[in-house]
């Protein structure tokens, strides 16, 4: 607070001949000294600025210098979206919806007075199904029945038929007669969980009238990698009440996509040869890579924006910006499919019979886009509010005209209370090259003949030969001199051609994103900014995407209608705030727990000190598996697994490595001083391969299927895992001794109801039981710890167990129970800095019960016997923490838990160690 | 940014809305991913 003031007073002093400005500024800082000096001025005339900056407005060169938001500030943000499911028009998908988890850690912190970092980490998952293709209803392509129950994507050599107008045609079952229907639907089709990494960073220095900002990084997803970087700068001037604002930015972004078994029979490349002519764009290639088909592209992007910020007066504020990005490259959906029927019209009668096949979709190479941005705010007196209105045009040279209105309104609401009702509409016209699907007047694949008609012949043997045959008019088998040759050494084949694709559309693509449409959402804000610098704010929105809402009219059939929902809740700490406001009480209490911080691997190692005290910290473990299988304490050979690591039935494969990480959120608070409760929500990502046994048994068809889809595919899934809630009774605390026991139950938040996507139209079933996201139980989580603490050492041991109290989750299955004791000692090296060894001993038990729904049986992996054990690790680990400065209290511990004894029951790949880091943040 | 009262929510919608939109983010080098999905 202090540092505001000063900065805005001597701001003020320098820049501010306007009455005005400085009449607000008073206001301004009455509301910030609420709660310390109440100024009589304040309860009145709370008025304009202080609504400005309930909603944290930027006035150019002062909102966005040190009073905007906190200047030291770390925020962690969970969010969740979810689609409705689609019209399939009777049938029913057992297809989940597409279903997004995110979670996104920022931090912001000054380097010095004029030089400002900030890092930002953000994890996404999703799961679910999404529309891959469309279609007319009569091509079937979300068929019932087959090899497995319900939808399943079928795209490949679909037998239709048309009329002479080229109408989709449907067979009236009672008249058996053909009838023109031309209603469309959406093909959908499942993927497999998948998750995204990013991490970025800012690096900003200001001067007194301008800032320049370097900011750069990388998002990582299996199939997609991107890295980025930009340049921006803004300029103050016009004693600060305008701002001008210009940036750069560069992204260089990798396709690297496995097309899947279940889509690439249905991909055709539009030129046929796969080896001659098998690229969707310039910048893409098609190749095999050990057994799949591996879809690369690279696009760049370079982007430029310019903007202007104007304060209009002191109830009002504008932006305007100009934004310009050229991308050229390749920008497909490696995933989308558009549905093409070939149809030859020289054929006679009224009905058409042609065959449909997915090709993947193919767009521009290069895409030019402009936006025009303007947002504008007005202080409403009367109700103390905000208004935000912000228009956006958006126009490309692919054709799409785009218009976002957005309208909030932020309304405080008192007691640091504020809500925001929002309403935004969006509307889109298509891309040129949009198209639910293409009818081609051809024949799909055609007899070829030579410059004077007549049909050339191939060996049916070696059709790629080279060599080619014809008749010769006593119907003789001749070779291209026209020598007569032995028609039983040749077997002649008529050579035939797949399809001209030089008469279809240059670029075509049936992706819901680039066709017209109108969404309409709605949302509500709620936010609470608690003493202390602690804001939490939560929201919800509700979407509704339509062909009907487009502007204008003239979007997309209903059928490709759909609603959505995200919620969000967001925790921001102002360390700004909180290293000045509770200087010498969390001084004081840092020092008290400062030595005894157990290492980072330790859950519930300390209590809080004084009732009334907060903590909020982050938690990272890592923990890998890999090496060679183990049988007990023992490695153990393949062709050992194969014969008895499967309960006696057949064992294909086996796992060659898994890496599982937890992000854990820790919130605590002492209402009084013998109790803290806590509340650890998390967010986990697994990641597995898999291998084939060396000596496993001959596989059926459909084994072969599910045993390539497991091998060539890497295992992924990830959200939000079990949330714990824990209480902790202080026992006992006397010279350097403490004793506390902890009483905390976790909840089954975490999904354990995760599968496989489809392969060759087979149910894969469930993912393996270790790596759904949760134990999906009811579990008590008592522990009981002690800490001992003398001078530069300090020590202590801990007992914990994770009982389930139930035997079965959701799915099926229960985990075993967990044992679990430790016992450390630390030895501070600095007045900042302590190293730790630590001892620990877990026992687990087998899953019991088995998935209670389709569920394919491959290796150890799959079976319940092969879980559990009795582990032995030892773990090293440093502990920092801040004495002193501005981010004083904050506490940074590291340590690596390397295994030294793994008895596994059953057959296991053993654990190779874990990682853990915290901070933590106590005030 | 600076008009945006909730930047960190802002930053979660902008994913989603692009994810399912074609006008993307004015001069966004943000990432982002393919939003393939």
């Amino acid at each position: 607070m202090a540092v505001t003031k000063f900065t805005l007073r001597k701001f003020f002093a320098k820049n501010m001949g306007s009455s005005l400005l400085t009449i607000a500024y008073s206001r301004f800082i009455g509301r910030l000294s609420i709660g310390r000096s109440k100024p009589k001025q304040a309860t009145s005339a709370s008025t304009s600025l202080q609504a400005l900056t309930a909603a944290a407005l930027s006035l150019p060169g002062l909102m966005s210098s040190p009073v905007h938001a906190a200047e030291e500030e770390v925020g962690l943000s969970y969010g969740y979206y979810q689609e409705s499911n689609r019209n399939l028009f009777g049938v029913k998908s057992r297809f989940k919806p597409i279903e997004v988890n995110s979670l996104l850690g920022s931090s912001k912190i000054k380097l010095s007075d004029r030089v400002k970092f900030a890092f930002n980490y953000a994890k996404d998952t999703w799961s679910g199904a999404s529309p891959i293709a469309t279609a007319p209803l009569s091509f079937g392509g979300n068929k019932e029945g087959g090899v497995i129950s319900g939808a399943t994507p079928f795209l490949q050599n679909n037998n239709v038929v048309f009329d002479r107008q080229l109408n989709p045609l449907i067979r009236d079952p009672l008249t058996n007669t053909y009838v023109k229907d031309t209603q469309l639907v959406h093909t959908i089709s499942s993927a497999s969980p998948e998750t995204r990494n990013q991490g970025d960073f800012k690096l900003s220095y200001e001067w007194d009238e301008a800032v320049l900002d370097v900011g750069g990084g990388i998002s990582v997803e299996n199939d997609y990698e991107s890295r980025f970087g930009n340049l921006a700068g803004r300029w103050d001037f016009n004693r600060k009440l305008t701002s001008l604002n210009l940036g750069l930015s560069y992204t260089n972004s990798d396709t690297r996509a496995i097309l899947d078994h279940d889509a690439t029979p249905y991909i055709w490349d539009t030129s046929g040869g796969f080896n001659v002519h098998n690229i969707t764009s310039n910048s893409s290639q098609i190749t095999k890579q050990e057994g799949n088909t591996i879809l690369q592209g690279n696009r760049q992007d370079w982007g430029t924006v310019f903007g202007l910020t104007q304060v209009v007066n002191e109830h009002a504020q504008f932006e305007a910006s100009v934004g310009y990005t050229r991308s050229s490259g390749y920008m497909a959906n490696p995933y989308k499919t558009v549905e093409a029927a070939f149809v030859n019209p020289l054929q006679s009668g009224d009905v058409l019979n042609g065959v449909a096949i997915g090709l993947l979709e193919k767009r521009p190479d290069m895409r030019n886009q402009w936006t025009e941005n303007l947002r504008y705010v007005q202080h409403i007196d009367g109700l103390d509010a905000a208004l935000h209105f912000d228009y956006r045009f958006f126009h490309d040279d692919w054709g799409i005209n785009a218009h976002t209105f957005e309208v909030d309104w932020v309304q405080p609401l008192g007691n640091n209370w504020t809500v925001v009702p929002k309403v935004r509409y969006y509307s889109q016209s298509a891309a040129n090259f949009y198209t639910p699907y293409i009818v081609s007047t051809q024949s799909i694949i055609h007899n070829v003949v030579d410059a004077s008609g007549r049909p050339v012949l191939v060996s049916a043997d070696n059709p790629n030969n080279g060599q080619v045959y014809f008749r010769d008019q006593y119907f003789n088998l001749i070779d291209a001199k026209g020598n007569i040759v032995d028609e039983t050494v040749v077997n002649p084949i008529n050579k035939t051609a797949p399809f001209d694709a030089s008469k279809l559309p240059a670029n075509y693509s049936s992706d819901q994103r680039l066709s017209g449409f109108g969404a309409l959402s709605g949302g509500i804000t709620l936010s609470k900014q608690f003493a202390k610098g602690i804001t939490l704010e939560a929201s919800a929105e509700y979407y509704t995407h339509a062909g009907s809402l487009k502007l204008g009219g003239g979007g997309e059939g209903s059928y490709a209608d759909y609603n959505s929902y995200m919620v969000n809740g967001v925790l921001r700490v102002d360390l700004s705030t909180l290293s000045m406001a509770g200087s010498g009480h969390s001084e004081h209490s840092h020092h008290g727990h400062h030595g005894s911080h157990a290492p980072a691997g330790v859950m519930f190692d300390h209590m809080l000190d004084e009732s009334g005290d907060f903590m909020v910290g982050a938690r990272y473990m890592r923990a890998t598996q890999g090496g060679s299988m183990l049988h007990g304490l023992n490695d153990v050979s393949d062709q050992a697994i194969v014969n008895n690591g499967c309960e006696g039935n057949p064992c294909f494969d086996t796992p060659s490595g898994m890496n599982m990480n937890m992000i854990m959120l820790d919130l605590m608070y002492a209402p009084t001083d013998w109790l803290t409760l806590m509340l650890m929500p998390q967010f986990v990502d697994m990641n597995m391969t898999t291998r084939v046994l060396n000596g496993a048994p001959t596989a059926t068809f459909d084994q072969q299927a599910l045993i390539d889809h497991h091998i060539l595919h890497e295992h992924t899934t990830g959200g939000i895992g079990d949330t714990g809630m824990y209480a902790m009774v202080k026992l006992f605390d006397e010279a350097g001794h403490h004793l506390h026991a902890t009483l905390g139950l976790s909840a089954p938040t975490g999904d354990v109801g995760i599968k496989f996507r489809d392969t060759h139209r087979i149910d894969v079933g469930f993912q393996h039981y270790g790596m759904q996201l949760g134990s999906g139980t009811w579990d008590f989580k008592p522990s009981i710890t002690y800490t001992g603490k003398m001078d530069k050492y300090s020590w202590g041991a801990q007992f914990n167990t994770t009982v389930r109290l139930e035997n079965k989750n959701e799915s099926g299955f229960a985990f075993g129970n967990i044992y679990q004791s430790t016992g450390w000692g630390s030895y501070s090296l600095l007045n900042w800095l302590s190293a730790s060894v630590r001892g620990v001993y877990t026992v687990q038990g087998s899953v019991s019960g088995t998935y209670n729904d389709t569920f394919n049986r491959l290796g150890p992996l799959d079976y319940a016997s092969n879980y559990g054990g009795r582990f032995w690790d030892v773990g090293f680990g440093l502990n920092a923490f801040v004495p002193t400065g501005d981010l004083q209290g904050n506490n940074l511990s590291f340590e690596w838990l390397q295994p030294v004894s793994n008895d596994v029951n059953g057959y296991q790949l053993p654990s190779s160690g874990a990682l853990s880091a915290t901070w933590s943040y106590a005030f | 940014m600076a008009l945006d009262p909730y930047p960190i929510q802002s930053t979660f919608h902008a994913h989603i809305y692009n994810s399912r939109e074609a006008a993307v983010g004015s001069s966004s080098a943000g990432g982002g991913g393919c939003g393939c999905y």
